[in-house]
């Protein structure tokens, strides 16, 4: 039996439905990440299994128990709002102390529990500090510190690092999964970016438009997206519309860039996935592709570049120390079409 | 579901209007029939023949004009302060910050008395000018004179221009004004096209409050102005008190009325825009030190002169009831020098009179009257602010909205009137009742009282909520948590304002009052209004007295306020 099973969950909002039959299961200890872009229905989801909405249809249970009519503060869960939302009247110390006096704590226990958590988060001695004076990192910290620490049965971290700036972000990137697993939660996490959804991630559930996309755990959904939807999502654009042939024992997909060898496949229309993270320069690979460079872009750890094949633009990432004919000038990538190719 | 919230909106309402139809229309429309309708005409010739009558427009245009000048020179005065605290940094900023509460909540009997013992006949800068310079006569004659009532008018409002400008500077955005500069803006042009359209709204919102506070002013005008200048709100005074020509007042007064409610309609809608949020930053982000020495410069003399425009005359005025300068009674030689006796000289009763009560006893009724109003106009104003900030665009709330603004706007001469002779019968004959002075004091408190407590209340998130029951407590707990700590600091101010307001008003009390429960203004205006040095002297002491209580409510508020743009 899972800890926390979501079985499907319909939510609508003014006849506009935000969730439309979710369901998926979170075991003791593993952090699960709801992936998706913004309004495809993720922070409802939250707000449904805190208790703080109610669904128009499906239930949220722990341990088997429907936790429908349970007010959100008899669920044990912990939400750290997007927005923080500390109370404003009250410093660091009473800010996070809340939850403990809340569940009735004894007093003599709360401040050494308050000092856990801050150290916990990176935020030693911080408690005197009046919440309307800290910088957004730290706010970040402390609301991610109010919400562990009456140690909850579920936490949930709603973009949490949405509003952070980059380099902050990257270094709270490295340190959550340390954080979440020390202290051995269950998470419910939300994001709409990817990376920080891979590095947190023991299971992904990647949502659109109110619907599971697909689930699995981040290595699972990065090398086969189970749609067209979740490979655009995971910045892999180059999709063709595509029909597939079997033909004296090959098969063969016909393409606007001509036919391309697939291993396997069912006859029909498709559409097909050419990863851009699979092509290499080489002249004499078992399937090559030739074009033209139309732009590149510079990403840091690697280079995203344009290439016109047939009149069709796709985009493939190098190495950024690869050395690339210029704008205009023809190349030639070779593909291995067991890595490179997929269909949906 | 609708319906519901309509009803319990409804319900809210109930309480507030319930006392608002009783005390405040009923009266008022108890007195303007009596006025009105005694003309076998009926009551359109009387209103009519008034409303034509040379007297009255003499007085509306000196009404509108005085106010138009005082608000003006307010602006001149507030707008250069206001860039000033929103957008800098510099040492005296707290003091300032602190001190400009103080004209706000300072009664208009102790403001009159402060800038007479400043620039009075009898005041400081005229008693050292006689000794200097050799005067018979005292050579600056202030007191009645259009600049007294300018100045003090001035002194009153200049605070709000400070606050709500200031406010609302303080938290722009100046890459607004730094991204007009870079498209090629000159600072004149960045002014006009950027920054003024911007605070266009506080700004006109601001001084529409100004207008409005002047235009119904009676205390500065009736005492530092003099018999030759008259508002509707002094006239109206005059007829009632000194003509009886009750058809004249009601006139006035409804012609007052619609003014103010004009103003307040307007103002409702523009501090509405103010309140819109335009790209607001944090005040450490849009503020900077000053850094030329020619910017030190200049507002180290605007920051100086502020500092002394709102502590002189109140400093003088306290100076002023420890000093004796006159022969005592029965005496011929000067003793002058510092002295307790005006302050003794309030407990005696120096003609023996059987039916005599020392005017320290005025200080004791008015803190009672302040006490009463506080609790009333807070078990009032509670239920209206938080049907307001529960459903702001709810129908109901559009409409009652402008209506609690009315009470300001209402002479409080034909108010206590109006009181006087409507409530006359069992069981509500309070005609010879002490209870006519709270009720008049709460009228006044409960639109300061809703305005307080309606942002406070609107401020808390339902987030706040929801993240204190997902760490675990219940509705009850989070309430008790949660929302009353974040009201509790709107109750205390709004708490303050009307105990002050209490302490202050004297239009409607100068009418009401019983002559065994006189408040302190009362008594300060009868001393002021009595001739010689030791009549002078108590009133001093009396203001003093009364100034020390009101400064030390403005503290309170200082230290609580929540700060909000477009509400006062």
């Amino acid at each position: 039996m899972s800890r926390l099973e979501i079985q499907d969950i319909h939510k609508s909002y003014a006849g506009q439905a935000a969730l439309a039959g979710v369901s998926f299961n979170i075991e003791q200890g593993q952090a699960t990440v709801l992936l998706g872009p913004s309004g495809c229905g993720k922070s409802t989801l939250l707000a449904i299994i805190a208790g703080l909405e109610q669904p128009d249809q499906g239930q949220v249970s722990w341990d088997g128990q429907p936790l429908a009519g349970i007010p959100p503060h008899r669920r044990g869960f912990g939400l750290m709002f997007q927005d923080y939302a500390l109370f404003p009247h009250m410093n660091v110390q009473a800010n996070i102390a809340f939850g403990l006096h809340m569940q009735g704590w004894a007093k003599a226990d709360i401040p050494a529990r308050v000092e856990a958590v801050l150290d916990l988060v990176g935020l030693p001695g911080l408690t005197r500090r009046d919440v309307n004076t800290l910088s957004g990192g730290e706010q970040q910290r402390v609301a991610l510190a109010r919400a562990m620490a009456p140690n909850p049965r579920l936490l949930m971290l709603d973009e949490p690092l949405g509003s952070l700036d980059r380099s902050l972000r990257e270094r709270l990137i490295a340190d959550l999964p340390a954080i979440l697993r020390r202290a051995g939660q269950t998470v419910l996490y939300v994001t709409h970016d990817q990376e920080e959804a891979f590095a947190i991630a023991d299971q992904v559930v990647l949502l659109n438009a109110g619907r599971v996309e697909q689930i699995g755990a981040p290595q699972e959904i990065y090398c086969c997206p189970a749609s067209p939807f979740a490979a655009r999502f995971l910045e892999m654009p180059n999709l063709l519309p595509a029909e597939v042939h079997h033909r004296a024992g090959r098969i063969t997909a016909q393409t606007p860039i001509g036919e391309l060898p697939l291993e396997a496949g069912q006859p029909g229309p498709a559409t097909l996935l050419i990863r851009p993270d699979a092509a290499r320069l080489d002249e004499n690979g078992p399937l090559r592709l030739n074009g033209q460079i139309v732009s590149r872009s510079f990403r840091g750890h690697r280079q995203r570049v344009s290439v016109l094949v047939e009149g069709q633009p796709l985009v493939f990432d190098f190495a950024s120390s690869a050395i690339l004919p210029a704008d205009g000038a023809p190349i030639t990538l070779s593909l291995d079409p067991s890595q490179a190719l997929r269909l949906f | 579901m609708k319906l519901r919230r309509l009803l319990t909106t409804g319900l809210l309402w109930l309480v507030p209007l319930a006392f608002l139809g009783l005390f405040y229309f009923r009266p008022l429309a108890a007195i303007l029939g009596l006025s009105l309708g005694r003309s076998t005409e009926g009551w359109a010739a009387p209103l009519l023949e008034a409303l034509t009558s040379p007297t009255t427009g003499r007085v509306l245009g000196f009404t509108v004009g005085q106010a138009a000048l005082s608000t003006l020179l307010t602006l001149c005065l507030g707008l250069p302060g206001a860039y000033l605290l929103a957008r800098f940094q510099f040492c005296g900023k707290g003091l300032l910050q602190a001190l400009m509460g103080l004209p706000f909540v300072m009664p208009t009997l102790v403001v009159a008395s402060a800038f007479n013992a400043l620039l009075g006949p009898r005041g400081w800068v005229n008693l050292a000018l006689m000794e200097i310079g050799g005067f018979e006569q005292p050579p600056i004659e202030f007191t009645n004179s259009l600049v007294a009532i300018l100045v003090a008018h001035v002194f009153y409002n200049t605070t709000i221009i400070l606050r709500m400008v200031g406010d609302f500077w303080s938290h722009l955005d100046p890459r607004l004004g730094q991204a007009a500069t870079l498209l090629g803006a000159t600072p004149w042009q960045r002014l006009r096209h950027v920054t003024l359209p911007l605070l266009a709204p506080a700004i006109t919102a601001a001084a529409l409050l100004v207008f409005l506070f002047d235009f119904t002013s009676f205390g500065v005008i009736l005492i530092l102005g003099g018999p030759q200048y008259a508002t509707l709100e002094v006239e109206i005074y005059y007829q009632t008190i000194s003509l009886f020509n009750l058809p004249m007042a009601a006139a006035l007064s409804l012609l007052q009325l619609a003014c103010t409610l004009l103003l307040s309609i307007v103002y409702a809608r523009l501090s509405a825009r103010a309140a819109r949020p335009i790209a607001l930053r944090p005040q450490s982000y849009t503020q900077r030190p000053l850094t030329s020495w020619r910017s030190r410069l200049l507002a180290g003399a605007l920051v100086a002169f502020l500092l002394a425009f709102f502590t002189l005359p109140l400093g003088a005025l306290a100076l002023r009831s420890f000093t004796r300068l006159e022969p005592d009674r029965g005496q011929r030689e000067t003793a002058a020098g510092l002295t307790l006796d005006f302050y003794e000289e309030l407990t005696v009763n120096r003609r023996n009179s059987l039916f005599y009560i020392p005017p320290v006893r005025a200080v004791q009724v008015s803190l009672g009257y302040a006490a009463i109003t506080m609790l009333l106009a807070l078990a009032l104003g509670l239920p209206a602010s938080w049907a307001l900030a529960r459903d702001p665009d709810a129908l109901l709330n559009r409409l009652l909205d402008p209506l609690l603004m009315l009470p300001l706007g209402t002479s409080a001469v034909t108010l206590g009137l109006g009181l006087i002779i409507s409530l006359d019968e069992p069981p509500l004959d309070l005609r010879a009742s002490w209870m006519l002075v709270p009720l008049a004091h709460t009228l006044v408190a409960f639109p300061f009282v809703v305005r307080s407590l309606t942002p406070a209340l609107r401020s808390i998130r339902p987030r706040l909520r929801q993240a204190a029951a997902v760490l675990g407590a219940s509705p009850r707990q989070a309430f008790r948590h949660i929302d009353l700590p974040l009201i509790g600091r709107a109750l205390l101010v709004a708490a303050t304002f009307a105990f002050t307001i209490s302490l202050g008003e004297f239009g409607a009390t100068s009418l009401i009052a019983r002559p065994e429960y006189p408040t302190v203004p009362v008594a300060i205006y009868q001393f002021l209004s009595r001739p010689g040095g030791l009549n002078y002297g108590q009133a001093m002491a009396l203001s003093t007295i009364l100034m020390c209580i009101t400064g030390a409510g403005m503290l309170v508020i200082e230290r609580f306020r929540v700060a909000q743009v477009g509400e006062f």
